[in-house]
């Protein structure tokens, strides 16, 4: 049985995360409020829901101009959204053609990149979704949506 | 019974020298696949037979002309090199007296340090603090 990833963009690589995770995909036109606190993340306003995000867009020095694309997904501590510079598509891995990171790069992104597949010279990073915030970045999240 | 022997490699002007016997390949102009959320002296990773061999390099600037590929203790690493002098006996490497234990002599009257891989292992898995 294979994974389902969603495939989406963000400065120069390409990134896979789990499609069961993803809760909705916009493109944010004019969002009503957008806020950052440090470390890229941040809070976004649509309609009457306060959405915490991460933007991976500026985290990655994108240059891409346009309008972002926010993928809304379950993060262990709440919906997160991602902002990421485009949408590529969905995927159907085997999961024997992931190939896992050597431990020393697991570690140093501090668990967020587990491995990577390969689309013809095109390199997919499978991301774990549930790290790519942590705990330090959720408490300054936690502060903008309180005030 | 066989002579010691070093690949001498240079990054950013400093030489670097490792035994021969941890030497796997010597890569001229490496495909680096790139990573984002790593430490900085983590460059990526190149793709060979046996898989994803993380690639280190030494020095911010370094050109990544050639990748030292070797095994190490802890594994396959690569670390990226501006120039390969090539691969140098003990006896032709000057050992000062001096020498620390971070060097294995001179070449050319220019010293030849030992990399601390180790130590770039642990700065990158954040075990330790980049000096």
């Amino acid at each position: 049985m294979g994974e389902r990833l969603l495939i989406f963009g963000a400065g120069d690589y390409l990134f896979g995360l789990k499609l069961d995770t993803v809760l909705r995909v916009d493109t944010i036109e004019a969002p009503d409020e957008i806020k950052y606190g440090d470390r890229y993340c941040g809070t976004v306003k649509i309609s009457n829901s306060t959405i915490p995000f991460v933007d991976l867009r500026k985290k990655l020095n994108s240059h891409l101009a346009g309008k972002p694309v926010l993928i809304r997904y379950e993060h262990p501590y709440c919906t997160l959204g991602i902002l990421s510079d485009n949408l590529s598509g969905i995927q159907e891995i085997e999961k024997e053609s992931l190939i896992p990171f050597p431990e020393i790069v697991v570690k140093s992104s501090r668990d967020i990149l587990q491995g990577f597949f390969l689309k013809g010279r095109q390199v997919i990073l499978f991301v774990n979704g549930g790290k790519l915030i942590s705990m330090d970045d959720m408490k300054i999240i936690e502060k903008m949506t309180v005030v | 019974m066989s002579e010691e022997k070093y690949i001498v490699f240079s990054v950013k002007n400093k030489l670097f020298g490792i035994d021969t016997m941890m030497l796997i390949n010597v890569v001229n102009t490496p495909e680096v696949v790139r990573l984002p959320f790593v430490h900085s002296e983590l460059k990526g990773v190149m793709l060979v037979d046996t898989g994803p061999v993380p690639v280190f390099s030494f020095a911010d600037g370094a050109s990544g002309k050639f990748a030292v590929l070797v095994d190490s203790q802890w594994g396959l690493l690569g670390i990226l090199a501006d120039d390969v002098f090539g691969i140098i006996d003990k006896e032709s490497l000057k050992i000062s007296e001096d020498a620390g234990s971070d060097s294995i002599g001179e070449l050319s009257g220019r010293r030849v340090f030992r990399p601390d891989l180790k130590g770039v292992l642990d700065t990158v898995a954040g075990t330790r603090e980049k000096n």
